[in-house]
């Protein structure tokens, strides 16, 4: 079911609520949920459970949120959105403060989804792992090889790696390619739509990991061995899958993006990717295949 | 103490990103842009998310978290309903008496034969009253933990006082009676 919000419909019930009328809080309610209740696990692949207690944790706060709201030409949801990214980190830093001990097992899918992010496996085919005191060290590494390519190997860097986008980047991308912030961020959006069967399996694979995560757990309070045995091996196998899965958009989508021909693209990603391989020989000695 | 960012807020970074901001601040955010990391953070991590919510399917949210809520405030010492729960069974005020000009009231709940009441005691706490709980296993979580544990062998009613404000779950015989929060 894709149930969305309308904006006029939500704005006409806004107004209301604004002139003192809460009967229609309900219906705001009924319009916002879905939204809200499943952020978490779309943008943060958080499980069921933690979903349920970041609802909860809005609703008590909804009604002080949608005061602050001011109407504007802007979309509803673009500015809920941005609101519900804010409010989780809170929510997340509360429950880190209330309970230090749960966090680490709440928090598994983030920790996973983070962990993942830190190793240069999608990047490069490194399978090492950058957690906790490596992260830096992974910035570094990533960060050398950027500078050291030339613009408009650069472009086609950030473009197929897009997933490790950063700020700087699109900043980069907006000088360098002479186009509006706004107007890089669309077209960022246009070569993840590219992408869209792959984040919709990688969620995929990322429930099953929380529902095999939630097993393992159980099977170690009943003291099963060999069913956790079992559950961890079956766990190795879904992450190789999740990991198997490359965010990496089509050429077509760059080529729109720059409004070039797919060959350009082809090339340009091509010789990227050579002079990758150079600087990680040049640089570290290593040889590692480029994805 | 780092320096606020003056442009960091809601309505300018979605005004941005949906391209309905005023010439004179569109111009002023989009040089702003540039310098900023926190902002262009703000809206790289808006792209993505409003990507991935438009684009994934969004089922009903479970049935026990529409079931409704109730939600209190406590006031100086007084409690005041500020959301009730949707159906029949509701909380009801009860008008008690009149202290320092403002009406004191107890707020009631009733199901499956077992009366629940609920007040303000102190400034920042309020108490719980179950009524009709004999030979009955009852258990109060706050915030997710359990904060009372109480088994009524011969009591008709049972009593948990300064409680403070959190998100309320009364479970009796194991069976989730009610879920409310307090502010």
């Amino acid at each position: 079911m894709k149930k969305r919000i309308v904006d006029e419909n939500v704005k006409s019930l806004l107004r209301q609520y604004h002139t003192g009328d809460t009967r229609c809080y309900s219906e705001i309610l009924d319009m916002v949920s879905p939204y809200m209740y499943h952020f978490p696990r779309i943008v943060f692949c958080a499980s069921d459970d933690q979903c349920g207690e970041f609802y909860e944790y809005m609703l008590v706060r909804l009604r002080n949120i949608l005061k602050i709201y001011r109407e504007s030409q802007a979309r509803f949801v673009t500015w809920f959105t941005v609101v519900l990214r804010n409010r989780y980190f809170n929510y997340l830093r509360e429950k880190k403060n209330r309970d230090a001990v749960e966090q680490g097992y709440d928090l598994v899918s983030l920790d996973f989804r983070n962990e993942h992010e830190q190793s240069l496996y999608n990047l490069l085919g490194d399978g090492r792992e950058y957690v906790h005191e490596g992260t830096t060290q992974y910035g570094d590494y990533v960060d050398r090889i950027v500078s050291s390519l030339r613009k408009n190997q650069r472009v086609f860097f950030h473009l197929y790696f897009i997933e490790n986008l950063k700020p700087e980047d699109v900043g980069f991308l907006a000088v360098t390619l002479n186009r509006s912030v706004r107007d890089v961020l669309k077209n960022i959006d246009v070569v993840r739509s590219s992408m869209l069967k792959k984040y919709e399996m990688k969620h995929e694979h990322l429930s099953r990991l929380n529902v095999l995560h939630h097993a393992i757990l159980q099977g170690q309070r009943d003291g099963d061995k060999s069913k956790v045995h079992l559950l961890k091996v079956k766990r190795e196998k879904v992450i190789e899958e999740y990991r198997r899965v490359k965010l990496n958009p089509s050429y077509e989508s760059i080529a729109r993006f720059l409004d070039v021909p797919i060959g350009t693209v082809s090339t340009g990603i091509s010789r990227m990717k050579s002079a990758v391989r150079g600087i990680l020989k040049e640089q570290y000695d290593e040889k590692m295949s480029v994805l | 103490m780092m320096k606020k960012c003056p442009f960091y807020e809601s309505n300018i970074i979605a005004g941005y990103f949906d391209g309905t901001l005023d010439a004179q601040t569109e111009e002023a955010f989009s040089e702003h842009l540039l310098g900023c990391s926190k902002c262009m953070d703000a809206l790289l991590n808006l792209e993505k998310d409003m990507f991935l919510m438009e684009s994934m399917k969004l089922s009903p949210i479970p049935k026990k978290l529409r079931s409704g809520f109730a939600l209190f405030h406590i006031v100086r010492g007084q409690l005041n309903l500020v959301q009730n729960l949707i159906g029949e069974n509701r909380f009801r005020a009860i008008p008690l008496a009149v202290v320092r000009g403002r009406e004191r009231s107890v707020h009631t709940f009733e199901k499956d034969g077992i009366g629940l009441q609920i007040e303000g005691e102190g400034d920042h706490t309020f108490r719980l009253e179950l009524d009709g709980v004999e030979g009955k296993s009852i258990l109060v979580q706050r915030n997710g933990r359990v904060v009372e544990r109480h088994s009524a062998e011969r009591k008709q009613k049972v009593a948990f006082r300064y409680l403070e404000k959190g998100s309320f779950s009364l479970y009796i015989n194991n069976h989730e009676f009610i879920h409310f929060f307090v502010q």
